[in-house]
């Protein structure tokens, strides 16, 4: 019979006081919600989790889904026993590899249980021993560790490792913000900071067909449904930035392209946020990564919003921006070569200290520059992830 | 809609989905088995593949099936060198799935020596004579380039590669030239020579590789023995059929337009200031145009509004950035950029043709002028 169970184990969370219950609901919901789908029982016990009764086959599924919820600190993979010592050392003794080093380690919220930690770890390591004459004992770092967890109620789980999870804050415990997704590697790592901080998301995507292609659209929702393992609740929009770009580009200096057209990005954003309640922007600017991101270009594009603008990744490397993008699974996607809308009308010089007196004037230009701003945010299109 | 994407893949025809949709509801049957049944569903691939071989003018016991031309070109460059240490020879003009698999054997220390191309697209003969030498043990050249149309001089080539090499076998990857030229297989002198079943009107998945009688060539794919032990695993008899099919039709209809037709609009471009690729040493069937100043995706993006479809080069690298097979021919990035690749079918009608072009040349000047 099938028996094993997956121990849960949350973060952050536990050094809320008060308000303790308020962020763990939220944490079970999440978690009753991801597992949907699936047969298996939740457990939500004081401090742990336990996932119970489910399919073997189910297993990897499970595991693979609990890893994307914010606010769990790591999973274990364990069998379950009753308080009986040589139920313990039975499962103990299977779960050992025969060779190699190897460790016990108990853990015993139940304080009655009539040995302490160390005796368990002496008493069932001596077993092992007894059972597998090949393997040694190395406390320090040692190949296997058999953590023994003594419950109460006459639960006791034998497990070898933990598996990390994503840690964080549980979503949607930090209101909600708009994150601006271009297509790049940077933009799906900024909203996946800020969603590992409890925040919900919605996406905001600029294109600028036909100058940039249909596909290098779907990139981004692509991205966005990677994101959304991440974030359950994430939405979607798209703005057409073309009309836009082609009336700076008909009357403004060049080189104030990217400068121009981030600026009318963040005042099509701002008035997205405040419909769909976001009460914040987000963005993946790194501080000085390329021209628009100088701290003068994020002085004047910064300046046409009044809301909070979070920028999780300002003072990363590229090489740390593209590790996480690694690990939540946006990289290849990111780094397939389609033309976003930055690139479109691109000059050879682009702006690096822009100033505001300079760039205010060169807007002046555009003719109907609010009407155009006005039509962009009316025809925004909601994308079905 | 105008499709001139033809190169990419191609309209299934009415009569290959026909006989596929027949092969799957009656003849569902494995063709290994050995009931009757099954022994239909084998005679029935037996009779496609007969079929293919007479309309190519080959035998059908040199035609293998595979699942597309990208496994017949793996397989023949990674099991179709009779010594391992000899030289490989290959063009700059080879579509990827020749190409990659040379790099392989690059990278595993075999000597892959790469005959660069002319301007007008076709492989350079003086410096393919000097690459092939009596070390020469496999020559892959593409038969018609798929970015281009541009025709390769085969004959001639498998001549000299015989005369400098004789122990050398010779590939083509025929993807683009099967049915699309006046030469036959087995006046090209080949041993071996790959086709793809969806650019001559069939699905996708289905295509193979025509390997001259009395030469071997390994497996690449072991198990079940079925194509006479040459390439295991269960065959799609409903795709075979809906190959044949498509084949048999393709080969019977006029074909005699179409290069005429890529002519006209070749003009059409010229008088529009556009620069044509290549000379009429063309199929007919691919017209490769530089439109100066307008990016070939935003011209491609602005003119699929317009229910007019055409390619910007090889659409299975449509996402990759620059183009090796360009480059090779002398265009710059800038060039490149702004190359569009329009194909053709058999069934490719003027009428519509010009219409495309007449779009085409229209919405480039709207975009010149938007962004002057």
């Amino acid at each position: 019979m099938f028996d094993n169970v997956i121990l849960i184990r949350y973060g952050e969370v536990y050094l809320k006081g008060k308000n303790f219950s308020y962020f763990e609901n939220i944490l079970k919901d999440n978690i009753r919600e991801k597992l949907n789908g699936i047969g298996c029982k939740l457990y939500f016990g004081r401090g742990r989790y336990v996932v119970k009764e489910y399919g073997e086959s189910d297993e990897l599924e499970i595991i693979r889904r609990l890893k994307q919820v914010f606010g769990l600190h790591s999973v274990s993979v364990a069998r379950r026993c009753g308080y009986d010592l040589e139920e313990i050392v039975a499962l103990a003794v299977e779960m050992t590899p025969d060779i190699g080093s190897f460790r016990v380690t108990a853990h015993r919220s139940y304080k009655k249980y009539p040995l302490d930690s160390l005796q368990i770890n002496m008493k069932i390591g001596e077993r092992i021993l007894a059972a597998k004459p090949n393997l040694s004992v190395d406390l320090h770092s040692p190949q296997t560790t058999i953590n023994i967890d003594i419950r109460e109620g006459g639960d006791v789980y034998v497990y070898t490792d933990a598996l990390t999870c994503a840690g964080g804050m549980p979503s949607g415990t930090a209101g909600k913000g708009l994150l601006l997704l271009s297509g790049g590697i940077d933009s799906p790592v900024a909203g996946y900071m800020m969603a590992k901080r409890g925040m919900e998301l919605t996406a905001l995507h600029f294109h600028s067909y036909p100058y940039t292609s249909q596909a290098a659209k779907e990139k981004a929702c692509d991205l966005a449904r990677i994101l959304s393992d991440y974030c359950p609740s994430l939405k979607m929009h798209c703005v057409s930035l073309t009309k836009i770009q082609e009336a700076i580009h008909k009357y403004c200096k060049p080189n104030y392209m990217i400068t121009l057209v981030r600026r009318a990005m963040m005042r099509i954003a701002q008035a997205v946020s405040k419909e769909h309640g976001c009460g914040c922007i987000i963005n993946g600017e790194s501080l000085g990564q390329v021209a628009s991101q100088t701290l003068e270009s994020i002085t004047v594009t910064n300046a046409v919003v009044d809301m909070p603008v979070f920028r999780p990744l300002i003072g990363m490397d590229k090489d740390e921006i593209i590790a996480i993008s690694e690990k939540i699974g946006t990289f290849k996607k990111s780094i397939e070569p389609y033309d976003d809308c930055c690139t479109v009308f691109l000059p050879e010089f682009p702006l690096i200290k822009p100033t505001m007196e300079k760039v205010e004037e060169q807007e002046h230009f555009i003719r109907d520059y609010d009407e155009l701003i006005a039509t962009a945010i009316s025809e925004a299109e909601p994308i079905e992830l | 809609m105008i499709y001139l994407d033809n190169a990419a893949t191609t309209k299934v025809f009415d009569c290959a989905i026909e006989a596929m949709e027949q092969t799957m509801k009656d003849c569902f049957f494995n063709p290994n088995a050995t009931y009757k049944r099954a022994i239909d569903a084998k005679k029935g691939i037996d009779s496609a593949r007969k079929t293919i071989a007479d309309c190519l003018k080959v035998r059908a016991d040199e035609i293998v099936f595979t699942s597309c031309a990208t496994e017949s070109n793996n397989w023949v460059m990674n099991c179709g060198r009779k010594r391992p240490k000899g030289n490989v020879v290959i063009s700059a003009g080879e579509h990827s799935s020749v190409y990659e698999p040379a790099m392989q054997l690059k990278n595993r220390g075999i000597d892959v020596r790469i005959v660069p191309l002319l301007k007008s697209g076709i492989i350079d003969e003086g410096a393919f004579s000097r690459a092939v030498d009596e070390n020469t043990t496999f020559v892959s050249i593409i038969h018609v380039n798929n970015e281009t149309g541009a025709i390769n001089p085969i004959k001639r080539l498998v001549d000299t590669t015989k005369r400098l090499a004789p122990n050398a076998l010779f590939h083509s990857d025929g993807v683009q030239g099967a049915l699309k030229t006046k030469d036959t297989i087995s006046s090209l002198g080949v041993d071996f020579y790959s086709a793809s079943a969806h650019k001559l009107g069939a699905p996708k998945g289905i295509g193979f590789l025509y390997i001259k009688n009395g030469i071997n060539i390994a497996p690449m794919l072991y198990g079940g023995g079925q194509e006479d032990g040459k390439r295991s695993g269960t065959q799609n008899t409903p795709y075979i059929a809906a190959f044949a099919a498509a084949v048999e039709h393709l080969a019977a209809i006029d074909k005699s337009h179409v290069l005429p037709l890529r002519n006209e609009l070749a003009e059409h471009f010229k008088s529009h200031g556009c620069t044509v690729i290549g000379d009429d040493n063309n199929s007919g069937y691919i017209l490769g145009v530089v439109i100066p100043g307008v990016k070939a995706e935003i011209l491609q993006n602005a003119v699929c509004d317009r229910d007019v479809i055409i390619g910007k080069g090889a659409a299975c690298s449509g996402a990759k950035r620059g183009n090796r097979v360009l480059s090779a021919i002398g265009l710059t990035d800038k060039q490149i950029e702004c190359y569009v690749r329009l194909s053709f079918a058999a069934d490719t009608y003027r009428d519509e043709a010009m219409k495309a072009a007449q779009i085409i040349t229209e919405t480039a000047q709207k975009i010149r002028s938007e962004n002057v």
